[in-house]
């Protein structure tokens, strides 16, 4: 029933086409004399050059006839010569009917081995379509094994329009070419579904005979294990599109919630039944069963290198599949966030376990399936006007503020939060993409957050002066263009730090970042914070004031506001930071003292230059301002050298010491605030090992240990993707 | 280990040709040709859609590179990067700080390319443990655009070290330098003849005003990334699956103003 639909791309796979291609008379002729007999006529090295042919060409040239490059060499040749479909069944390669249960079991683990080898970046043509069952289900007999057949199809097609409907993936997350395979009917879901359960009801009605010697028994627990493999396929493929589905997303959501238990009850009784396939001791970097053929579809890649892609093992694939279950559990979680911070806070929580493509495009169509509704239902502006009045609670945004019957200015805020549902729908749908390209594209963010914060200081300023002229007259200035300033501050030091996570500064290069996270970022975060702090209690005086015409909506924030403040939370945590980066930027301060750290060599190097565009990102805002070099450069010399006083590398460690005690200190304060977010509970625990860690190891630098090793100290991340542990050796 | 060093490193960049031919267009035009699908990709008609697709190099060509298990530590990731390849190169950190070093072994000539005389040779050099080769076409691409960019070292009549590299104007404003391929002959290695063929390729690169110079190496190939973070380069992007074998990439790049 799948054939090959007809596009350029897919070439004959089919027999009637194949012996289309054998009719076909060449009449070669040999000029390899003329050839060679006009090239004498060449100077040295003289070429022709077409100036079209660039690199992409040169590269993508073959020499023919070479069996390293040219493909067909290989496809053409004796044992490897693939069969196609009906060959392979002619031959008897593959058998259509009367499969035993561990046959099916098999190539049903073979099968989710090549989806997850797909997910994880590759051809469908190099995966799932090297299952030559796929080729024709139609033709099947065996009927378990057709009807899962159909399901994978059913499978793919939901899991490509999710990942092309979320956009979050560039070419090496994910490939969705389908190579112009494709069922010919068209079998609805509901059809696909019921087919399923029609298998999965006479697998359990034979489970229901109970085996009487061993033969019986192993029948009947491959049965089971069978039985497992379809039940799991039918409900794997119900949350698949249950989950993508916009319309009524809080009960599919309930719904999936429940299917992905079953789902992994069935994923955990096939991990266990694996071995119960065919040839499932075998270890190969191929599935190694009938049907399936690695260079089958050779001739739909590009005309290259012979390659075929590794497949991954049954059992790790099944693991694999087991943790994409959790990581949608998870995803289902994000209906609990109504409010805008949480959620954002959730996405980069969840992008920072750097999940697979399938489940960072679930999220963002959970959250926003159209660009302007949250869930669907929520208008995504109003969620961010619900944002911005729970954090800083500006005078316009407030229930009875008479600011917004103003014509213009309610225009003008209008036109501000229109744009916010731009800048944080793509702030939202960066966080789905892979960290790799995250960093990127926060660096462009950047400039979107300057033009925004630019609009958000002139409504600020217009609405002020209308305030002031106003029957009750309270400043505006700051709000709105604080809110922004709090997420661009955020959006910097996410930038700073993925470069700590993506391993791509030297260790010559930290001390200019963590400086730059201690001295501004985190400093700038705390007082932007303080600032909305100040507004919410104002706010608080003002309905205090006026009590009984206004109600107390400004604090039923996220943060839960109970006796402190709503953001002594996040300003310790900050704090916290700030001076963890202190304590490495004072040691990198005594390493560089002592000579410990390396250093280029000068030729070609320059630490102003590698500052600079380390930077550069950062100089499209005009809030915070740009921190120059020479600024560095002084302050960092002072440190090093203050007047009337020779400065050792141990008075730098125990500066450094201090700020991790300090660290320590706050972050102990952050934990007995008893967050409610246990992710932010994890949190605090690794920092406070990074903290103490470094504590004691600075504690003994600052007391002249290994004083005269040149060796230099080793930074450690494998407690914190950022915050590295300091070691010497 | 001899094996880990330099040259043998061609192997994995230039297996992973095809994946990365057609990923660095994507990898560095990502606006020029966000509407090129990825069906497009797959076939060689690309090229038309792609106005000038070779802009920005097929960094992966570059030659250090190393892993000469790929396939097996190939997936292995990260943080696990093989030890015996740190020894290869230990004596560069010993000699950093000292910037004028040629080669202490006054043997080693370093000569400029001058003939297609030499392609033999620099071939067979860079070619040596590849499992994938690069065709004729790809060495004459860069070494008949930029002659002045190749250089080679010499040991007597032998050639024991070359560099192909290639410099042109990068998104219209920066005059961008990329190594292309670097290889040193393995009885030859520890004597800092691939730094010195670099040093000697950038230099020729400053002289025609370049802005930067890149290249792109798996981040599992630390001999190579130390020999390039010694002269001044910095990881200045990630890219993310970059071979075939699902080992991640860094583009190395030095910025000269």
């Amino acid at each position: 029933m799948a054939t090959m639909a007809e596009d350029p791309n897919s070439v004959d796979i089919n027999d009637d086409k194949e012996s289309q291609i054998d009719q076909i008379t060449y009449n070669w002729t040999d000029i390899t004399k003329e050839f060679f007999d006009a090239i004498t006529g060449l100077e040295l090295g003289e070429l022709l050059h077409d100036e079209l042919f660039g690199l992409f060409e040169a590269m993508s040239a073959i020499e023919m006839m070479d069996p390293k490059m040219d493909a067909g060499m290989l496809c053409n040749r004796g044992n490897n010569k693939p069969y196609t479909f009906a060959q392979a069944v002619e031959s008897g390669t593959i058998k259509l009917d009367n499969l035993t249960s561990a046959e099916v079991i098999g190539i049903i683990d073979s099968t989710y081995s090549c989806i997850v080898s797909w997910l994880e970046g590759h051809s469908l043509a190099q995966t799932v379509f090297t299952n030559l069952y796929l080729h024709q289900p139609g033709q099947i007999g065996d009927k378990p094994l057709k009807t899962f057949c159909y399901a994978v199809y059913k499978i793919i097609e939901v899991i490509k329009d999710c990942v092309n409907k979320a956009l979050v993936f560039e070419e090496e997350d994910f490939q969705s070419v389908t190579y112009g395979y494709r069922l010919q009917e068209d079998i609805t879901e509901q059809r696909t579904i019921s087919m399923l359960r029609e298998v999965e009801e006479e697998l359990h009605r034979k489970s229901r005979i109970k085996p009487v010697d061993d033969e019986t028994e192993r029948e009947y627990n491959d049965g089971l294990a069978l039985y497992a493999r379809i039940r799991f396929t039918k409900m794997f493929y119900q949350t698949l599109s249950l989950m993508g589905r916009k319309e009524q997303l809080h009960q599919n959501l309930t719904d999936c919630q429940r299917l992905l238990s079953n789902c992994t009850d069935m994923i955990q009784v096939m991990i266990k039944t694996v071995n119960r396939g065919a040839n499932a001791d075998e270890t190969s970097n191929y599935p190694n069963i009938m049907g399936f053929d690695p260079m089958v579809n050779q001739r739909l890649l590009p005309p290259t290198f012979p390659r075929y892609t590794k497949i991954k093992p049954r059992i790790e694939a099944l693991e694999y599949i087991d943790e994409l279950l959790n990581r949608f559990k998870m995803v289902t979680k994000i209906t609990g966030y109504t409010g805008f911070h949480g959620a954002l806070d959730f996405f980069l929580e969840f992008s920072r376990q750097s999940p697979c493509i399938l489940s960072r495009s679930m999220l963002q169509i959970v959250y926003l399936p159209t660009t302007n509704r949250v869930f669907g239902t929520q208008n995504f502006m109003d969620v961010l006007r619900d944002a911005a009045r729970n954090f800083i609670a500006p005078p316009a945004l407030m229930p009875k503020s008479t600011l917004l019957q103003n014509h213009l200015a309610k225009e003008y805020v209008d036109s501000f939060l229109i744009h916010c549902v731009s800048l944080f729908a793509s702030l939202l749908q960066l966080s789905g993409h892979n960290r790799a390209r995250q960093r990127d594209k926060l660096a462009h963010l950047l400039e979107d957050f300057a033009t925004l914060q630019d609009e958000a200081e002139r409504v600020d300023g217009y609405l002020h002066t209308l305030s002031l002229k106003s029957d009750t007259p309270r400043p505006h200035l700051a709000c709105f263009g604080t809110w922004i300033l709090y997420h661009t501050l955020r959006v910097m030091v996410m930038y700073l730090l993925s470069g700590f996570e993506l391993e791509l500064y030297s260790v010559h290069e930290y001390h200019y970042i963590f400086w730059y996270l201690y001295e501004f970022l985190y400093g700038w975060l705390v007082s932007a914070i303080t600032r909305a702090d100040s507004f919410l209690m104002e706010q608080d005086v003002h309905t205090d004031l006026h009590k009984g015409r206004g109600g107390r909506k400004n604090s039923k924030s996220k943060k839960k506001k109970s006796a402190p403040r709503p953001y002594n939370l996040e300003i310790l945590m900050y704090q916290a930071m700030q001076n963890i980066c202190g304590g490495y930027y004072k040691a990198l301060v005594g390493f560089r003292i002592d000579d410990k750290i390396p250093l280029p060599e000068s030729q070609f190097d320059s630490e102003r230059v590698r500052y600079e565009h380390r930077l550069l990102p950062f100089s499209a805002l005009l809030t915070p301002p740009p921190v120059h070099y020479q600024e560095f450069l002084e302050m960092t010399n002072a440190q090093m050298h203050k007047r009337n006083e020779k400065v050792t590398s141990e008075m730098q460690y125990l500066a450094g010491c201090r700020h991790f005690h300090q660290a320590r200190n706050m972050l102990e304060r952050a934990l007995s605030l008893h967050p409610a977010n246990t992710n932010i509970v994890n949190e605090i625990n690794d920092l406070l090992k990074v903290s103490k860690t470094n504590f004691i190891v600075l504690k003994l630098l600052a007391g002249g240990h290994k004083k005269d090793s040149k060796e230099p100290p080793v930074f450690d991340f494998s407690s914190h993707q950022h915050f590295p542990l300091i070691k010497l050796i | 280990m001899e094996a880990a060093t330099v040259d043998s490193n061609d192997e994995v960049s230039k297996s992973d040709i095809t994946k990365g031919k057609v990923k660095s267009m994507k990898n560095s035009n990502v606006e020029d040709i966000a509407t090129l699908d990825i069906e497009s990709r797959l076939s060689l008609q690309t090229s038309e859609n792609c106005p000038e697709p070779h802009t920005n190099g097929l960094h992966q060509v570059n030659g250090i590179c190393d892993s000469p298990e790929r396939g097996t530590d190939a997936i292995t990731g990260l943080m696990n990067k093989t030890q015996n390849m740190d020894t290869s190169h230990s004596n560069k950190s010993e000699n950093v700080g000292a910037p004028t070093i040629e080669s202490k072994d006054s043997d080693i000539q370093y000569v400029s390319y001058t003939s297609e005389l030499q392609m033999p040779d620099i071939m067979k050099l860079i070619q040596k443990d590849l499992s994938e080769p690069y065709s004729i076409y790809t060495y004459r691409y860069f070494i008949h655009n930029w002659p002045k960019l190749c250089f080679l070292a010499m040991h007597e009549e032998e050639c024991v070290g070359a560099i192909v590299c290639k410099l042109d104007i990068h998104r219209k404003v920066i005059k961008r330098g990329y190594i292309a391929m670097l290889a040193v002959d393995v009885k030859y290695r520890k004597r800092k003849i691939g730094s010195n063929l670099v040093r000697r390729a950038i230099r020729a690169m400053v002289e025609d005003d370049a802005d930067e110079v890149v290249l792109e190496t798996e981040i599992t190939n630390r001999p190579a990334l130390r020999l390039y973070e010694n002269l001044g380069f910095v990881r200045d992007k990630r890219l993310f699956r970059y071979y075939l074998n699902g080992v991640d990439a860094l583009r190395l790049k030095l910025w000269l103003r």
